[in-house]
């Protein structure tokens, strides 16, 4: 197996032709939608299939969302697991999030309050799909633009953190960090993003994902991945990393996404980062 | 706080239905930061039917095409987990009742033609049954990123208008990942669905290639089997027919 280190970029269509026949150094490895590809052939399976020749593939869900009421559908995880398999990711993550309601697929990530209801259900399909596949599972933290009723201690803006931790305390879990969200969170309800940053156990943090968002006239941020990522994420991704140490870090662009050579900047910039901020969480635990 | 299961449906009505309701919206507890998620649940819906769809949305004009996408998300929002079946799931709610799609006359001829071109650029084909040589004597196997369409308007093409289609549309998915379309007479037509059916039921060729003769009243004499042996060497060429099942 390919190992998993670095910076990633996401495999997306729209960039997906230059960047394979490229194949830029500067990438350490791609995370695709599995949603993308199962049941599918034409143009998405042949990049597949030339990017896992080239770089080591991790998967990330779209649809098999954490926070889902209901069983999810085992005939689909079955599916899951096989197409993990196939290109031999090291681990898995999902959303923790709804992704459907009244029986229809929203398409979209939307947030989950922070009560005990809903950490005991996220436990419950966190529990599902660790049994239906065969590598680990993470969760990802996503954004979320309206407040959220909170059994999570008193108001301070830090409710999804501790909802976060409460999830991996009862599934022994692992987590996607997405550094982005956590600051467009802290953005849209005021609270201090490092704060959030710290109360994550870092052991638990297996990969973390940094994007571009939109700021609306009205000042609240929306997690587009299609901006360039900004100067507050890019600190915060550093303080992440110096405390978290070296776990793979993914470039998510998905919309508007800009020529090759922009997105291997931002990859570039992101390695520096990394090394620099790895290295420095190094040396305080040798110290 | 209501119940989990509860807040969720709440959810997707608030994002679904044609006017969320005030009620739904309350309960959810910040009224405009739910709508931006129901503008961006349903954006996201608008926007693939409308690439998937571009020529039916251009036929029937954006406000009528937008009017009818949101029907749709009201009516019977989707229900698959791949975004990309969301246009078919549109369209087939859109087929299922005359009253929905009736002008212009080609529309839902235009609508089954673009969810066909949509469909097979995605196509799965890999881990299909072996297959051998074709011969007359074996049955047909054919690629499943290929669609035989038998339509009554001619919708591949539109730039003098559509006009009435005699035979029918065959799509196929190329190597490049293209997907042409290739007219059929009405002999073609015949032959192309025999062949298909006969793949489904398990019958030969010859089988397949009698039964179209029949129905368009030929002969299977020199003129028949020179059509006959040109239609063949297209569909094998192009892949469309792959050869015959083991």
């Amino acid at each position: 197996m390919k190992t998993v280190s670095g910076i990633g970029l996401g495999l997306r269509v729209d960039m997906a032709k230059r960047f394979l026949d490229e194949q830029p150094d500067a990438v350490g490895w791609v995370e695709v939608h599995p949603e993308n590809y199962i049941g599918r052939g034409g143009l998405y399976r042949s990049y597949l299939e030339r990017a896992m020749e080239r770089y080591p593939v991790v998967t990330h869900g779209l649809s098999t969302c954490l926070g889902n009421t209901e069983p999810h559908d085992g005939e689909y995880l079955a599916r899951l697991r096989g197409f993990l398999n196939d290109v031999g990711t090291p681990w898995h993550s999902e959303h923790l999030c709804f992704g459907v309601g009244a029986g229809a697929a929203l398409h979209d990530l939307l947030p989950l309050p922070f009560t005990d209801e809903a950490a005991a259900t996220a436990a419950a399909r966190i529990d599902e799909v660790r049994g239906d596949i065969d590598v680990d599972l993470a969760f990802e933290n996503v954004s979320y633009y309206a407040p959220q009723h909170s059994e999570m201690g008193e108001d301070s803006g830090l409710e999804e953190a501790r909802f976060c931790v409460e999830i991996l305390e009862r599934t022994d879990g692992k987590m996607l960090l997405d550094v982005n969200n956590v600051f467009v969170n802290s953005q849209n309800f005021g609270f201090d993003p490092k704060a959030f940053i710290d109360l994550i156990p870092p052991e638990r943090v297996v990969q973390m994902h940094v994007a571009g968002h939109f700021v609306r006239d009205d000042g609240i941020r929306i997690d587009t991945h299609g901006t360039p990522v900004c100067e507050e994420v890019y600190e915060l991704l550093d303080y992440t990393l110096r405390r978290v140490g070296a776990v793979p870090v993914l470039l998510e662009r998905d919309n508007d996404i800009p020529s090759l050579e922009e997105l291997i900047a931002e990859v570039e910039r992101l390695n520096a980062i990394y090394e620099r901020a790895t290295a420095a969480h190094e040396q305080a635990v040798a110290s | 706080m209501k119940a989990l299961a509860e807040h969720e449906d709440t959810i997707a009505r608030v994002c679904f239905s044609a006017a969320p309701a005030a009620g739904d919206l309350e309960a959810l507890g910040s009224v405009d930061r739910w709508k931006i998620y129901r503008r961006m649940v349903r954006a996201r819906m608008h926007r693939v039917c409308s690439t998937a769809l571009k020529h039916s949305k251009s036929a029937l004009g954006d406000i009528r095409f937008e009017g009818l996408v949101d029907q749709w998300l009201a009516e019977a929002p989707p229900t698959t987990r791949f975004f990309r079946e969301l246009p078919s799931q549109f369209v087939q709610w859109v087929l299922a009742d005359d009253e929905r799609a009736k002008e212009p006359a080609h529309l839902r001829d235009l609508l089954r033609y673009e969810n066909a071109l949509w469909k097979i650029r995605a196509e799965d084909d890999r881990d299909l049954p072996a297959v051998v040589d074709f011969s007359f004597e074996g049955v047909p196997a054919f690629n499943p990123a290929s669609r035989f369409l038998p339509l009554e308007w001619g919708v591949d093409r539109r730039d003098d208008g559509v006009a009435p289609l005699e035979g029918a549309l065959l799509l196929y998915r190329t190597s490049a990942f293209t997907v042409p379309c290739m007219r059929l007479n009405p002999l073609a037509a015949a032959i192309v669905r025999e062949l298909r059916a006969a793949e489904r039921d398990g019958r030969t060729v010859t089988d397949a290639v009698k039964r179209a003769a029949e129905d368009q009243e030929r002969a299977v004499d020199q003129g028949f089997i020179e059509s006959l042996s040109g239609l063949l060497e297209k569909l094998i060429t192009r892949g469309i027919v792959r050869g015959c099942l083991e």
